[in-house]
């Protein structure tokens, strides 16, 4: 019975002393990579508060799992904070219908005419981001906003790589399109127009 | 690598290889390959030129959030992860001796868009210059912060003017953090008192060469 004991004390503290390294460790990967979380919960869920309490989320739950996501912190978040968003579009779509199919439709917000690419704003390019498939959206919010690797987001999203690739050319196919719906023509200038941009 | 082998091409080259090109998952030898073909494609090349812009322009988009602080509720679950650490348990940081002792101080606006965006609502001349004014103080602020950040301690306070004592600053780093990639990030805290107007921000800023910061996240920012 006292060898229990002192095997469970010892337990205790190597739990303890273990839980304050991690806490540590995992308190500054958190805030290093919020910057990174930020951007793709914004792009995710299309509103600065939607995002904050989507990470809000992922952090209170990563409060008591903290031991077991040692070493998994990165793709456990994005996963988390994808999981989470899903889970609440779900719950929206219950009262009004998903749209998720881009293709072969227009922007509302410009009167059926991107074809003018130079007056496009940021707030139309996320908006069209918005209007992505989940799938392609989080991929391409990683690879092509974020830069990881093909790799990199087949690890954090627990992907193959083939589907990774293929769910990044979708997304650039349908973001083209709706941008240059004429593909006959050269549109040079888009490049130069940030400033006309709005949030 | 593995790619999935769709039968779609843009112009003559299949789409994955072609995206693949983009986002530098191709090796030199078919990268080279790509560029020569693109040379005369002119329909890939149009769509990796219109691929570059779109995800500029998404990057710049969603990139907006970095300046806006972080919801409370959110600061309040980063300070609970932090709490875990045990050593500092029971303490929140911004009550820590350093801060509480320190007066009351200044500002920042983390440069690029903020002050530029309030330009636009200004309406006559006379405003305008004085904004001009503002924005080329918090510039100055900006690079008092970059060298505080480069040489302080944390835990240290720093005060810092201009030249005409119009604008006063308080820059603290409060801890140095490190990321996966080995680059270095600092918590900050700085108070701006222009014109009569304090500012007060807690931000994360991460080293990108001597002397330059970037200011990547915003913890909290009010007047």
């Amino acid at each position: 019975m006292q060898q229990f004991w002192v095997v469970k004390r010892l337990t205790n503290y190597e739990s303890r002393v273990r839980s304050v390294f991690l806490s540590d460790h995992v308190y500054q990967q958190v805030v290093v990579l919020m910057p990174k979380l930020r951007r793709f919960a914004y792009g995710l869920s299309g509103s600065v508060e939607n995002a904050d309490d989507l990470i809000q989320e992922a952090c209170t739950r990563l409060l008591s799992c903290m031991s077991e996501v040692e070493g998994y912190l990165e793709r456990w978040l994005y996963r988390t904070i994808r999981n989470l968003h899903i889970d609440q579009v779900r719950r929206m779509a219950v009262k009004s219908r998903c749209h998720d199919d881009l293709a072969g439709r227009q922007p509302a917000s410009t009167d059926g005419n991107l074809q003018v690419e130079s007056l496009i704003t940021l707030r139309q390019v996320r908006d069209l981001i918005g209007e992505l498939p989940e799938d392609q959206r989080v991929t391409l919010l990683l690879v092509g906003v974020e830069g990881y690797s093909y790799r990199e987001a087949s690890e954090l999203l627990g992907l193959p790589i083939g589907t990774v690739t293929s769910r990044v050319a979708r997304a650039r196919q349908k973001l083209t399109d709706a941008i240059y719906p004429n593909h006959d023509r050269e549109t040079e200038d888009l490049g130069e127009h940030h400033g006309s941009g709005s949030i | 690598m593995a790619l999935d082998q769709s039968e779609r091409r843009i112009g003559g080259i299949e789409a994955s290889l072609l995206n693949a090109y983009i986002d530098g998952e191709l090796g030199p030898e078919q990268a080279s390959e790509i560029e020569r073909q693109l040379e005369t494609d002119s329909a890939a090349s149009r769509y990796v030129r219109q691929v570059h812009r779109v995800e500029g322009l998404a990057k710049a988009s969603i990139g907006q959030v970095d300046y806006m602080a972080i919801s409370r509720g959110l600061g309040d679950s980063l300070e609970a992860l932090r709490l875990h650490q045990g050593s500092q348990a029971g303490q929140r940081w911004w009550q820590s001796p350093y801060l509480a002792s320190a007066a009351s101080v200044v500002l920042l606006l983390v440069g690029y868009s903020t002050g530029f965006l309030s330009a636009e609502y200004r309406i006559n001349q006379q405003m305008a210059v004085l904004e001009a004014a503002r924005s080329q103080s918090l510039e100055e602020v900006r690079v008092a912060l970059n060298r505080v950040l480069e040489y302080s301690p944390s835990g240290e306070q720093i005060s810092w003017q201009d030249e005409t004592g119009r604008v006063v600053a308080e820059l603290s780093p409060i801890r140095t953090l490190k990321s996966r990639d080995q680059r270095f990030c600092r918590e900050f805290r700085e108070v701006v008192l222009i014109d009569g107007t304090r500012e007060e921000r807690r931000g994360l800023s991460c080293r990108q060469g001597k002397e330059d910061w970037r200011t990547q996240l915003i913890l909290t920012d009010g007047t």
